[in-house]
């Protein structure tokens, strides 16, 4: 016979009407006991002790240190790209000095020559040729205010050699 | 000695220690899983799962949430198991390697006895039927609470859930199983 409506606690003691008794298999206990006791998790006692955190953390420390210098030597070490560029720079740096000086001597032989025109532009201005020791000179004389000026140049007239005021 | 120290020694490879903590466990997870399975093969199969996943994972474990941490972490494995065997059903292998599996035998006597008591078991019978149409959740939370008598907290544990929702689930799958019960008139009258 079925009950048609049933209360929450029929449905609870429904659960309490179950067997509990417990089924047994002690074939089944057994060899799975036996194999679980049998397996690797048994064999080795794994003792985990202060000497053996002592080797990992020294291991540590020297793969630390190991790497420290490797890092170190790689970071300061010179490639030879770089040695190159260096090389090339350093060049460029004195071919540009040289390169100054030589227009820095051009200009001031053109300032030199520019000094001579515009001796030579000058009224009351006698120009001649001499033996000045030892050597043959362009000799500009400049009357100015009753002074008189000599300026020796260079056969090219574009160094100026000596000057003298009479 | 407790569970607590039973547990801890087996963590230090203590056969003795395991050999009783595996004694006190082996029949509660062997009852539990048959109830939900009602087939014993794959009764001893999820057990023997199960307590090879806890020689597995044994050394992992930690008494998180106090003294019954360890039961509800082993009712917590098997639950996990027997959820796998609803999902892969015929699929569900042992996970003993095949030699020793042999070794683990057969003992039709035993297992005769054990199918001849389901039968005659009317009321876990009619309950199975009604808890096998709930949700997966709810008849994890019966099954622990009814028949293993694990407490809400206990099971909360085992199912990683808040212990007032677990409360409140209990209840909707009493109230569920209730409805299939009266619908297919599976509930005996008292004599």
């Amino acid at each position: 016979m079925f009950l048609k409506k049933i209360s929450m606690k029929n449905i609870e003691d429904l659960f309490k009407k179950v067997n509990k008794e417990s089924i047994t298999l002690p074939e089944h206990k057994n060899n799975l006991k036996n194999y679980l006791l049998s397996s690797n998790y048994f064999l080795k006692k794994e003792k985990i002790n202060f000497s053996d955190f002592k080797l990992v953390f020294g291991s540590v420390i020297f793969s630390v240190f190991i790497l420290s210098i490797i890092f170190i030597y790689f970071s300061s070490y010179t490639k030879p790209q770089e040695v190159a560029d260096i090389n090339n720079f350093e060049k460029e740096m004195r071919t540009s000095e040289t390169l100054n000086m030589n227009k820095m001597l051009n200009q001031a032989i053109n300032e030199k020559e520019t000094f001579y025109n515009k001796l030579t532009k000058k009224d009351n201005v006698m120009i001649s040729q001499k033996i000045w020791q030892e050597q043959e000179v362009v000799v500009v004389e400049v009357l100015e205010n009753n002074l008189k000026t000599i300026y020796y140049f260079n056969k090219d007239k574009n160094l100026l050699l000596y000057s003298e005021v009479k | 000695m407790g569970i607590k120290e039973l547990v801890e020694k087996s963590k230090n490879k203590d056969k003795e220690a395991f050999s009783q903590l595996f004694d006190f466990y082996y029949d509660k997870i062997l009852n539990y899983v048959f109830r939900r399975t009602l087939n014993i093969d794959y009764a001893k199969d999820i057990t023997s799962n199960t307590f090879l996943k806890v020689l597995k994972h044994l050394n992992d474990f930690k008494w998180k949430t106090g003294d019954n941490s360890f039961n509800a972490w082993i009712y917590k494995i098997a639950t996990n198991e027997i959820n796998q065997y609803f999902r892969k059903q015929n699929k569900y292998k042992l996970i003993v390697d095949e030699e020793k599996f042999k070794e683990l035998g057969d003992y039709g006597e035993a297992v005769k006895e054990i199918e001849n008591r389901l039968e005659n078991d009317e009321y876990l019978l009619v309950l199975n039927k009604g808890i096998k149409q709930l949700k997966p959740i709810y008849q994890d939370i019966l099954h622990l609470r009814y028949f293993e008598e694990l407490s809400y907290n206990e099971i909360s544990k085992v199912l990683s859930k808040n212990e007032t929702t677990v409360r409140v689930y209990s209840k909707r799958a009493l109230e569920k199983l209730k409805l299939i019960l009266e619908k297919d008139a599976l509930v005996f009258k008292e004599n």
